[in-house]
């Protein structure tokens, strides 16, 4: 039997346990109803119980020079490990991950809020895929006529320049398609599949506008590289000089891009068969794209940014596996590589070619990394062990 | 920008995958200024030497980048670090010392300072302060309780896994905590001065 005075410390002692439950996010409902039943008992409690709440939720200070320090140690040892990461200035730490809310009856509920560019997590919705080629070309002009469209083969690289004066340049195995006649009227518009390389002149009042799959680009003035192939994974903007600005198709959401920034998109393709024309106008589902954002590449020798190395005609590839390569290579020489072998694959490469056939290309790669053997018929190159 | 660095669990579930699909090196990064400090804090609790736990802690990050591509894989990427840590950092005390018995009473834990500027309405700094001392005077496994929950915002069945208690004497050791403030408020708040 508990005397008057050990109940009162037992009761006592059910708050302070019953508050740290609170504090700590770990209190049931009925915990927390006791809990006010307690206080209530209580004179002034509620003050005693608001300070310390206050108390247990101070934040402690980072201290982001140390943390900047220490990570630089980090990479260091990261790097005696054969791991060769870079750092990225804190400042430019902030998050660049994008959600794309799509408004079907039943996500309605789900659309978190946005916050102002800030890391939102990411809904695992499965979109249907309309963003294909025929789509982004229905742009501006209904005046097909107008429609000015350059095409690149694999294996060629073109140069354009648009009625304003802004150069492009096209890399192997794209499109490049524009209202020639209203072209700068009030917006320049341009929808690109592939590879372009763009030198925009400065116009502030007429926004120059490009459509590549998922994303919309206006520029603010400025050289930069976008790469949106259809069927690869990702698309990706490097920005060289200037500024732009990179939209996401049916989201609000900006993100203002600075030079030596990189942005890749992953663009997922989710093929819902047969009703799709249902599908598409009533449940409007599309891509998620996801975002990434990091530093274009220079090659080893510092002087030359891997993304828009071929502007220059060179063909550049930095520690990036053979399967990669082969890809690039795909689209340069206009060929069709196939690597036989598995290890291959993955076989880490770097090098440049500039004025180097394709034969001359594998021989100088065979010279470097001796472990395949290769076979060219017509355009078809086996890659084998 | 103050707490720039603090992330949520969605938040580290998606870097985890950021790092698994990309190899992103930013989200890295994040990880490593959002971990860091409190791991390297638990670290030195238990090793006491403030070289080891950035050593430990900095192994542990690294092991991270190593298993980058099954990244995705680990369910609670937090107490995954924090357990390995706990244990790298036993394993680094029995190196050290021959005989191998470790008990919570021998932590020594160390608080990380508060944000001067945070606002606060009924407390002003110098009875923050007179908590933080009045904290520091409790036993040790009390005070690392306390700091695991508050600071480093473990849920108690975390820390209940990683260092090997129940949940009643969670309860208890904060409650012996939360009282201790309580009552350095008491002590305060009728003092005539105030």
């Amino acid at each position: 039997m508990l005397s008057p005075y050990q109940y009162l410390h037992m009761v006592k002692d059910r708050i302070w346990t019953l508050v740290s439950r609170k504090l700590s996010g770990e209190a049931t409902a009925s915990e927390l109803t006791e809990l006010n039943d307690l206080i209530m008992t209580e004179s002034n409690a509620d003050l005693y119980l608001q300070a310390i709440a206050e108390y247990w939720n101070i934040p402690t200070e980072t201290d982001e020079e140390f943390l900047a320090a220490t990570y630089h140690l980090h990479l260091n040892r990261l790097k005696q490990k054969g791991y060769d990461l870079e750092m990225t200035d804190k400042d430019e730490l902030h998050p660049i991950y994008f959600d794309v809310p799509y408004e079907t009856p039943k996500n309605r509920m789900r659309r978190p809020a946005l916050a102002g560019g800030l890391l939102i997590s990411l809904l695992a919705i499965l979109f249907f895929n309309f963003y294909n080629t025929s789509d982004s070309a229905a742009v501006a002009s209904s005046d097909k006529t107008a429609q000015s469209e350059v095409t690149t083969k694999s294996g060629s690289r073109t140069k354009i320049q648009l009625p304003d004066g802004s150069a492009v340049w096209l890399n192997g195995g794209s499109k490049l398609v524009y209202d020639n006649s209203h072209f700068g009227e009030t917006v320049r518009e341009v929808t690109l599949t592939g590879e372009g390389y763009f030198d925009v002149v400065k116009s502030k009042d007429k926004p120059f506008i490009i459509h590549a799959n998922a994303i919309t680009i206006k520029v603010l003035g400025t050289a930069f590289n976008v790469k949106a192939y259809p069927g690869e994974k990702t698309t990706e903007t490097s920005l060289v000089r200037g500024s732009i600005e990179v939209t996401l198709k049916n989201s609000k959401d900006k993100i203002t891009m600075k030079p030596n920034d990189k942005l890749i998109i992953r663009n997922e393709e989710i093929s819902l068969v047969a009703e799709s024309n249902y599908a598409k106008k009533n449940t409007r589902i599309g891509k998620v794209p996801f975002t990434s954002m990091s530093h274009l590449t220079l090659a080893r020798d510092e002087s030359t940014i891997i993304e828009t190395a071929w502007v220059d005609n060179k063909l550049v590839f930095d520690n990036e596996t053979f399967e990669e390569v082969a890809l690039k290579m795909e689209k340069w020489y206009g060929v069709s590589i196939h690597i036989t072998d598995n290890q291959l694959k993955s076989q880490p490469l770097t090098g440049t070619f500039e004025k180097e056939t394709v034969s001359e290309a594998l021989r100088a790669l065979k010279f470097s990394t001796p472990i395949f053997k290769y076979e060219i018929i017509n355009q078809q190159i086996k890659i084998f062990k | 920008m103050k707490g720039k660095t603090i992330l949520t669990d969605t938040e580290i579930k998606e870097l985890q995958q950021h790092i698994a699909d990309y190899e992103d090196q930013v989200s890295y990064q994040k990880i490593f200024f959002h971990f860091f400090l409190p791991l390297k804090s638990f670290s030195y609790s238990i090793i006491k030497s403030k070289e080891l736990a950035e050593e430990i802690v900095s192994d542990a990050l690294i092991e991270i980048w190593a298993k980058r591509k099954q990244l995705a894989e680990i369910a609670d990427l937090k107490m995954y670090l924090y357990v390995s840590v706990r244990n790298a950092s036993l394993r680094k005390l029995h190196q050290n010392k021959k005989a191998f018995t470790f008990s919570l009473d021998e932590v020594n834990v160390e608080f990380a300072s508060a944000d001067e500027n945070a606002e606060t309405i009924l407390l002003n700094q110098e009875l923050s302060q007179k908590i933080d001392a009045a904290i520091q005077q409790l036993p040790q496994r009390c005070k690392l309780i306390f700091k695991l929950a508050k600071e480093d915002k473990l849920k108690y069945k975390e820390i209940a896994l990683l260092l090997n208690i129940s949940i009643k004497t969670i309860d208890h050791q904060l409650s012996i905590a939360v009282k201790k403030i309580a009552s350095t408020l008491h002590i305060s708040l009728k003092k005539p001065s105030c």
